[in-house]
């Protein structure tokens, strides 16, 4: 049996939903939905599922196994084995290495604050904030803003930090099966079964305040899904819709390549694709929809929900729900059931984005799976700290601007045309429907050939010219910060660099070898 | 709640909890069930 393999084909769906099942399920979605268009950015958002979500996460399923097929559980190698000819394509690859190593910098760090406010929650130790300023101030103090020495400041942080650290490289330092594997089978019914306890919580909830019959959760379902049809002639709500599903699915970040990569080569992939795309919509929009805005609608109403929307996830996660929750009984239990929540959710997405840096170690340098987490775990660790001590400088924001948007977007645009147009469509359907326990209609061959790759480009070239260059070109970064901002993007060009030199050398070596 | 409301309410849930079962029904009656358990002729694909 391979070193590396899947003890279950629920196993791999699992481990692909946990992956894709994360903060922004429960936190982004909702205001995403609520600011644009309510109900009527369903339309949208269904579509896109349809054109471009389903592909992808197929075009992903079909390009992993199919890498793997060749040996190679990562990126570089899987786009060599699509396009040999070409002799640059194996340094695109890097994308999905780097993409994933550059979130996990600081999404692990964001990962402890949940497990820290679980127990905070558990103990009772924010229940004296009852403001949103004494809430925000809190977050505050726990991030190391506050007064006294450095090192006092960032102690509880830090701490948690690297309890959440240990944990994803002990569960990382276990083969696939009894490791990622094993974890996201137990932890994914258990983050269902947390989030159906706070959805019949959330939905009992009725009208908490006598005095203020509208502010209930009816009205609170009401604000989140009564359509505004205007909001379906503007662009941005599309790019919005696009947006989400790119990001919520895990696709274009390398991720699912490497998953997929450990599937024998007449395993299914059509249908695990559609569970695992599946999988993550449920607990989107049944779960993830029905929870903040309704709850935080029925505690602060009408008047503050603009506010409270534009405030963005962080602020709804660690502000609105703990204040919402400090109102019903036992509060402690429920805080701690959402936190946990969340923790689970970004803990098994954590692990996923070890992977593809972890897997690239071992095949391409004949790594044991513990030497290549050492490795990684070194580096990682030293290159988190900069997220957890220049956090107010705007590191965190450069670190997902990179990672989850540019390298993303880009990476998913370039392996939907590799796979349709490189390798050719022909190949790929049937590729995609080899050992395949479903026939995709065939609709979906004209989908994934033209639809997919332009809806991509699109959002390729909307993004650049909304967010990205003036990103890019520093526009909304104060003037202070902008050599903390220098200092990370020259940062992430050396390891950018250091990637693509890894890869030279591998296949130097191998050329070596064949002559 | 507007009527419009609870019908993307509803639709977006019917859909989506129709596709889950599916695809979870699918998955769990399929009779491939085991990737461990496929051919061991599959691990010859290198190269």
């Amino acid at each position: 049996m391979a070193k590396n393999a899947w003890g279950s084909k629920l196993g791999v769906i699992m481990a692909v939903a946990g992956s894709a099942v994360g903060l922004g399920n429960f936190l982004r979605f909702p205001v995403q939905v609520a600011q644009n268009g309510g109900g009527a950015f369903m339309i949208p958002y269904f579509v896109m599922l349809i054109l471009m979500g389903l592909p992808l996460m197929w075009i992903e399923w079909t390009i992993g196994r199919f890498g793997g097929g060749f040996g190679h559980s990562t990126a570089p190698g899987m786009f060599h084995s699509l396009w040999e000819k070409n002799r640059f394509i194996k340094y695109f690859g890097v994308i999905g290495i780097f993409g994933p190593t550059l979130i996990f910098i600081y999404y692990i760090y964001i990962e402890s604050w949940l497990l820290a406010y679980s127990c905070f929650a558990l103990f009772g130790m924010y229940d004296g904030c009852t403001t949103k300023e004494s809430m925000s101030a809190f977050l505050n103090v726990y991030q190391g803003f506050g007064e006294g020495g450095l090192l006092s400041r960032m102690a509880p942080a830090y701490l948690f930090f690297v309890i959440t650290f240990a944990l994803n490289m002990l569960i990382m330092g276990y083969e696939i099966k009894n490791g990622i594997e094993k974890v996201c089978k137990y932890a994914m019914p258990v983050l269902f079964g947390l989030a159906a306890i706070l959805l019949l919580r959330v939905l009992t909830l009725g009208t908490p305040d006598p005095a203020a019959p509208d502010n209930n959760i009816i009205n609170g379902l009401g604000y989140m899904w009564n359509p505004k049809w205007s909001a379906l002639k503007d662009a941005r709500v599309w790019f919005a819709a696009a947006g989400q599903i790119l990001f919520t699915l895990s696709c274009g970040i390398g991720v699912i390549l490497t998953y997929a990569s450990y599937l024998r080569k007449k395993d299914d992939v059509a249908l695990s694709g559609l569970t695992a795309a599946s999988t993550n919509e449920f607990a989107e929009v049944i779960l993830g929809g029905s929870i903040v805005i309704p709850a935080a609608f029925a505690f602060f109403g009408a008047a503050n929900m603009e506010t409270i929307a534009k405030s963005g996830s962080f602020n709804l996660g660690f502000v609105t729900m703990p204040l919402v929750l400090q109102h019903v009984p036992f509060s402690h239990i429920f805080g701690f059931i959402w936190f946990m929540l969340l923790f689970i959710a970004g803990i098994t997405s954590s692990i996923s984005l070890c992977l593809p840096p972890i897997a690239f170690l071992e095949d391409e340098f004949s790594m044991s799976k513990k030497s290549a987490t050492r490795i990684f775990g070194t580096v990682t660790f030293i290159l988190c700290q900069a997220p957890i001590f220049f956090l107010a400088n705007g590191v965190v924001d450069e670190l997902d601007f990179w990672g989850s948007n540019f390298c993303l977007i880009l990476f998913a645009a370039v392996e939907s045309v590799l796979f349709a147009w490189v390798f050719g469509m022909d190949k790929a359907w049937t590729e995609l429907h080899l050992g395949s326990d479903i026939t995709i209609p065939k609709f979906y061959r004209f989908v994934i050939k033209w639809i997919t790759p332009a809806v991509l480009l699109f959002v390729l070239g909307f993004w650049l010219i909304q967010e990205g260059i003036p990103t890019i070109l520093m526009k909304n970064i104060k003037p202070e910060d902008r050599i903390y901002v220098i200092t990370v993007r020259t940062a992430l060009i050396l390891l950018f660099s250091v990637l693509c030199f890894l890869v030279w050398r591998v296949w130097k070596k191998r050329e070596k070898e064949v002559a | 709640m507007q009527p419009g409301g609870w019908f993307f309410l509803i639709i977006s849930w019917s859909v989506i909890m129709t596709l889950f079962t599916y695809s979870m029904f699918r998955t769990l009656t399929s009779t491939k069930q085991n990737s461990s358990e496929s051919s061991e002729a599959d691990e010859t694909r290198k190269d």
